[in-house]
């Protein structure tokens, strides 16, 4: 929101409702022609909307190792991810699980009958879930953030 | 039909969610200061550990037992909150958030048959897409969705909704609650009921009317027929704008300087006036108060305070922090261990409603602009108050004792969850 400033064109930001903004340009015309852009105006990109970053059932963590730095998939060391709990989690699907009340972020498989949290990393070794095990699905890693090159 | 979501061990369920390693354990969650306990978790109800029990006199009890023990982290539960009510609010069209932890939802319009499976959903998809457990009682009024959700939550937790639509179930929650856990009874009414042989909510149903009315007035009228099944409160779908607002903290330590009682609350007083802006009010009259602590029978007691009317109504920081001062040095005496000050922004009125001083020299334009560039930049970073007023200070010699918080997980970048 422009705050003050004398610009003749001024942008109002109307919260209809949760979620539901409207851009409502308030123009003062002093001379000449509107402006042409006004019946086109949209809205610019909104990436927290588009990612569901603002959903109440995702999480933002940060990654810390490198046992994800794989080939296909691929979460660095010092990463951002968000984490949605509403999506149910199938085998293929990188987790953030509860495995003996210790956080870990892997990919979920399902080999012989019995999960397993596979690192993407090949220097890392899988974990077999075995019976005596405690698995608790948190929920569904969905978007990786880092800068190229930088630490975010 | 109205249902009432209300979340179970609220705090105790924010700090679990974040926390595997005390998901089986009894976690307990402290007051401000570290003082008593406000929240249990199951377990550590099952260990008889009261609400308001203070954790200096049973540390003993709180370690032998493995009990996991947080200071409030409001600012995480304030998120929390905000994603359950949010969840919520996307099953119904008008819904009310009662508190932190409760919401009532307005359910007419659906079909009986479908309400309990409804809430059944609202529940699973809170647990699931939040985490946060909740309880639901659904009834005909309020007051009756308050007591099927205490039955809930003490006989049907599995499964965790009870529905109250037949009589015979009404009837029996009624002669189950005890007039004191009835919402709306205070001690003094349960007291005076049972004199009277009315232990039950189903002995106050069937009390004649004339005496309901002589004895509890007309609320007490208001809240028999509730029970009865016939609503008389409206949900207030539209949050009520504060009459008052006020901070008041016990310190950390005790405090004895006029100069560290001044900073703290300098501190209050900046944090009340943003409150008063962002509802977009004024106020024409502010209360500051101190206090010793009444439990020290050692110390020297004192209690005063003090209320100045201000020429203006106004919401301007600087403005209310030098009323404050002087209010402050009026009723400051050296020689005492204090432990609480408290400001209290009084009469309030809408900010675009303010009467003008006729002798009034402040440019009260500026002093606008002025404010709504600092809220902006103090959000900008996150209630981190990067703009501070010199009165202020910087030391936190008054700040609250927090020695077991939690992270802000949800509100700050810097204290999110780290996973391996």
């Amino acid at each position: 929101m422009i705050v003050g400033g004398s610009s003749p064109e001024r942008v109002t930001r109307l919260v209809i409702s949760e979620g539901v903004t409207i851009n409502y340009l308030d123009i003062r015309i002093s001379a000449g022609f509107p402006s042409p852009a006004l019946d086109f105006s949209e809205n610019d990109i909104d990436l927290i909307r588009e990612l569901g970053l603002d959903k109440p059932s995702v999480y933002i963590m940060r990654v810390d190792g490198k046992s994800m730095e794989g080939k296909d998939i691929y979460i660095p060391n010092g990463a951002f991810i968000s984490v949605d709990r509403s999506i149910k989690a199938v085998a293929g699907h990188v987790v953030l699980a509860i495995l003996n009340q210790e956080f870990t972020i892997k990919t979920l498989l399902r080999k012989n009958g019995r999960y397993v949290l596979q690192p993407e990393n090949p220097d890392f070794k899988p974990i077999i879930v075995s019976g005596d095990d405690e698995l608790i699905i948190w929920g569904v890693v969905d978007v990786v953030f880092y800068r190229v090159g930088r630490k975010l | 039909m109205i249902a009432l979501v209300d979340c179970n061990n609220f705090y105790a369920s924010a700090e679990r969610l974040f926390c595997p390693r005390v998901l089986k354990a009894p976690v307990v969650v402290l007051s401000n200061n570290d003082g008593c306990v406000i929240a249990r978790s199951q377990e550590a109800k099952d260990l008889n550990i009261q609400m308001g029990a203070p954790a200096f006199l049973m540390e003993e009890q709180l370690i032998k037992n493995n009990v996991q023990i947080f200071s409030s982290n409001y600012t995480l539960y304030g998120s929390i909150s905000d994603r359950v009510h949010a969840t919520i609010s996307r099953f119904v069209t008008d819904w009310e958030k009662y508190s932190i932890d409760e919401s009532f939802l307005d359910l007419s319009g659906f079909f009986d048959l479908n309400i309990y499976r409804y809430c059944k959903l609202i529940r699973a998809t809170v647990l699931r897409n939040v985490g946060i457990p909740v309880t639901i009682g659904i009834a005909p009024t309020r007051t009756l969705a308050k007591m099927a959700n205490r039955y809930a939550k003490k006989e049907r937790r599995q499964i965790g909704v009870f529905f109250l639509d037949c009589q015979q179930k009404t009837d029996m929650v009624l002669k189950y609650t005890k007039v004191e856990d009835i919402w709306g009874i205070g001690r003094q009414f349960s007291a005076l009921l049972n004199r009277h042989g009315i232990l039950t909510a189903w002995d106050l149903v069937h009390t004649p009317e004339d005496w309901v009315r002589k004895h509890l007035s007309v609320v007490g009228l208001r809240l028999v027929t509730e029970l009865k099944g016939i609503p008389c409160a409206e949900l207030e779908t539209e949050a009520a704008i504060r009459k008052n607002i006020g901070i008041a903290k016990s310190f950390g330590s005790l405090l004895s300087k006029r100069e560290d009682v001044a900073k703290a609350l300098a501190n209050y007083v900046t944090a009340a006036a943003e409150k008063l802006r962002a509802q977009g009010s004024c106020c024409s009259r502010i209360q500051v108060f101190l206090q010793t602590n009444g439990f020290r029978t050692q110390d020297k007691q004192y209690f005063q305070s003090i209320t100045l009317q201000l020429p203006v109504a106004t919401n301007f920081t600087p403005e209310l922090l030098h009323y404050a001062d002087i209010a402050l040095s009026r009723i400051f005496k050296n020689g005492y261990n204090f432990k609480k000050v408290g400001i209290m922004l009084e009469n309030l009125v809408p900010a675009d409603q303010i009467q003008l001083g006729l002798y009034d020299t402040r440019d009260r334009d500026r002093q606008k602009k002025l404010m709504t560039a600092v809220d902006s930049i103090n959000k900008l970073f996150n209630g981190k108050e990067l703009v501070k007023y010199a009165r202020q200070g910087t030391g936190r010699r008054w700040s609250l004792r927090r020695e077991r918080l939690s992270p802000c997980y949800t509100t700050r970048l810097s204290d999110v969850l780290v996973v391996k």
